[in-house]
């Protein structure tokens, strides 16, 4: 049986989660700013 | 729009479920750590298509307060019941779960952190990014080249148009009742580019009417000039006045920059109808210095950056980042961003006699890199540094991103600040590719998804070292870039004296 479980330093600790979870949100929100911005641009033209 | 959002709201509902189910299959869960997992989880789900519905409505504010009120009491909760999970004794009943402790007691070895190391295609790539911002840079020049004469034309209806000059254009408007007024327009640099103002001005020397044309202030800024109703001050003032901020004309506190490019705009324009037009010769005074109490400190505090010891020196540092933080954020709000270095290739700078502190940072900056190859921007005078380095010391945490996560985040700040930067040249306008949360950290005016960025930012620093600086600062990144640029041309021109 494939164990779907995983390993304890793989898996997603709270230093991990918390992290991994800001960076993520920052991430995503950079991202749409500018494609944000450009759209808007390019809707302009 | 609002489909994708259920579509994401559902997948993270599938996730939470994924995750509790597993959580109780390895842990032998209370119903206190299952009410906060659920909870946790809970609150955070709830608060997505609360701010995804508040953005769609056009309220960011609200947004924000939903995430704040319920995301981030979701995240604490969660993550302190995943505290109280993880010390909880593992499950060994279940065969399954059996073999998982099992594995869990001889853990495989992690694979090694893959970070690709310079291969054959990352100069093809760095080329070609290069040609592509080259590529923005020229189509920005060509296709955002604003036809003011038919604006400035389409605003007055009624009335007889001839032209009397094409660049800048002036018209002559005639009117049935017989009135004869001026139009043009004026040019003043704001912070983020030009910024153009129409103006409309009567035979005897009076402006009648302005129109805001063209800008690429942050909208922060610009509603904020807007709603203090900058412009009526300078309605039924004469074109021979001197229209100089400080003098007969007053800022809005807090859009100083902004108000100087207007008025800047405002003189240009009138002082072209006074001695073009109606034939008067130059009695006004020109454009002063404006060097006040602020860019002397902002000046000191350049200078003591060079002062290495001061540095050293534990309670030094902490002074002299409390004075960044306070002076060149909070008070003179003179932050550099990705705007200000954008804004040198697109030649948008603001006036030296009129913001001298912008000058003072930028240039000061730049020319330390060239001539003493240091960046001494980023760790010592940026005040959002400061504003983290202290946030991190009152939170005592210093956790890190997983290095393989972390070691492709450092990566994607060069995506980020390739993707800035062609933003900025090919609309040509420095403000729409800053997506730092700078500007609205020390003043607090901001706009749509800054309201986020923001408090993201710093509950990141909070937890993160430097977060924002590691991760996602396009400004240092590009600093560090013309440090290292600097540093090859001295090694080839060694290397070429040397042979």
């Amino acid at each position: 049986m494939k164990d779907t479980n995983p390993s304890p330093q793989a898996s997603f600790d709270f230093k991990t989660l918390l992290s991994g979870g800001i960076y993520a949100m920052t991430l995503v929100l950079v991202i749409t700013f500018i494609f944000t911005s450009l759209s808007g641009f390019l809707e302009g033209l | 729009m609002m489909d994708l959002i259920w579509l994401i709201t559902g997948m993270l509902t599938a996730v939470a479920i994924i995750t509790v189910h597993f959580s109780m299959q390895r842990y032998a869960l209370r119903w206190l750590e299952l009410a906060g997992l659920i909870g946790g989880i809970g609150l955070i789900i709830f608060s997505v298509p609360w701010a995804a519905g508040a953005i769609l409505e056009g309220v960011p504010r609200a947004a924000s307060m939903g995430i704040l009120l319920f995301g981030l009491p979701g995240l604490i909760t969660l993550a302190m019941t995943w505290k109280m999970i993880s010390k909880l004794p593992k499950k060994e009943t279940a065969p399954q779960a059996a073999q998982t402790t099992h594995d869990a007691a001889t853990p495989k070895p992690l694979e090694p952190i893959r970070v690709r190391s310079k291969g054959k295609w990352s100069r093809p790539v760095a080329y070609i990014a290069y040609a592509i911002l080259a590529i923005a840079f020229v189509t920005g020049f060509f296709t955002t080249q604003t036809d003011f004469s038919s604006q400035l034309a389409a605003t007055f209806p009624d009335a007889t148009i001839s032209s009397m000059e094409s660049k800048p254009p002036v018209f002559k408007l005639e009117y049935p009742d017989g009135k004869i007024k001026y139009a043009t327009i004026g040019t003043g640099q704001g912070y983020g580019g030009p910024l153009v103002v129409g103006l409309l001005i009567s035979q005897d020397g009076t402006v009648e009417k302005l129109k805001l044309l063209s800008n690429q202030e942050t909208p922060a800024y610009k509603k904020k000039v807007e709603d203090a109703e900058f412009s009526a001050q300078f309605l039924g003032k004469k074109v021979s006045d001197d229209f100089v901020i400080g003098q007969d004309v007053d800022a809005i506190a807090g859009a100083t920059v902004s108000c100087v490019a207007g008025a800047e705009a405002i003189r240009e324009g009138s002082h072209r109808i006074a001695t073009g037009q109606l034939g008067m010769t130059p009695t006004w005074t020109d454009q002063p210095w404006i060097f006040d109490f602020k860019d002397s400190l902002v000046l000191l505090l350049f200078c003591l950056a060079f002062w290495g010891a001061l540095f050293k020196n534990k309670w030094g540092r902490y002074v002299y980042l409390g004075a960044s933080l306070a002076i060149i954020g909070f008070y003179a709000n003179a932050c550099l961003s990705i705007a200000s270095l954008g804004a040198i290739p697109l030649g948008y700078m603001p006036s030296i006699k009129a913001n001298p502190s912008w000058w003072i940072l930028t240039f000061g900056t730049l020319v330390t890199i060239v001539a003493l190859t240091k960046n001494i921007w980023c760790n010592k005078l940026c005040p959002f540094f400061a504003m983290q380095f202290f946030l991190n010391k009152i939170s005592g945490t210093k956790i890190k991103l997983p290095d393989h996560i972390a070691a492709y985040a450092q990566r994607t700040v060069s995506l980020l600040l390739w993707l800035s930067l062609v933003t900025i040249f090919l609309t040509r306008n420095p403000a729409l590719g800053s997506f730092e949360p700078f500007s609205m950290a020390f003043s607090l005016n901001g706009e749509g998804l800054q309201w986020f960025l923001l408090p993201v930012s710093v509950i990141g620093a909070f937890f993160i070292p430097t977060f924002w600086c590691r991760y996602f600062c396009p400004l240092g990144r590009g600093l560090n870039k013309l440090v290292s640029i600097r540093k090859s041309i001295t090694k080839k021109f060694n290397q070429t004296k040397e042979a």
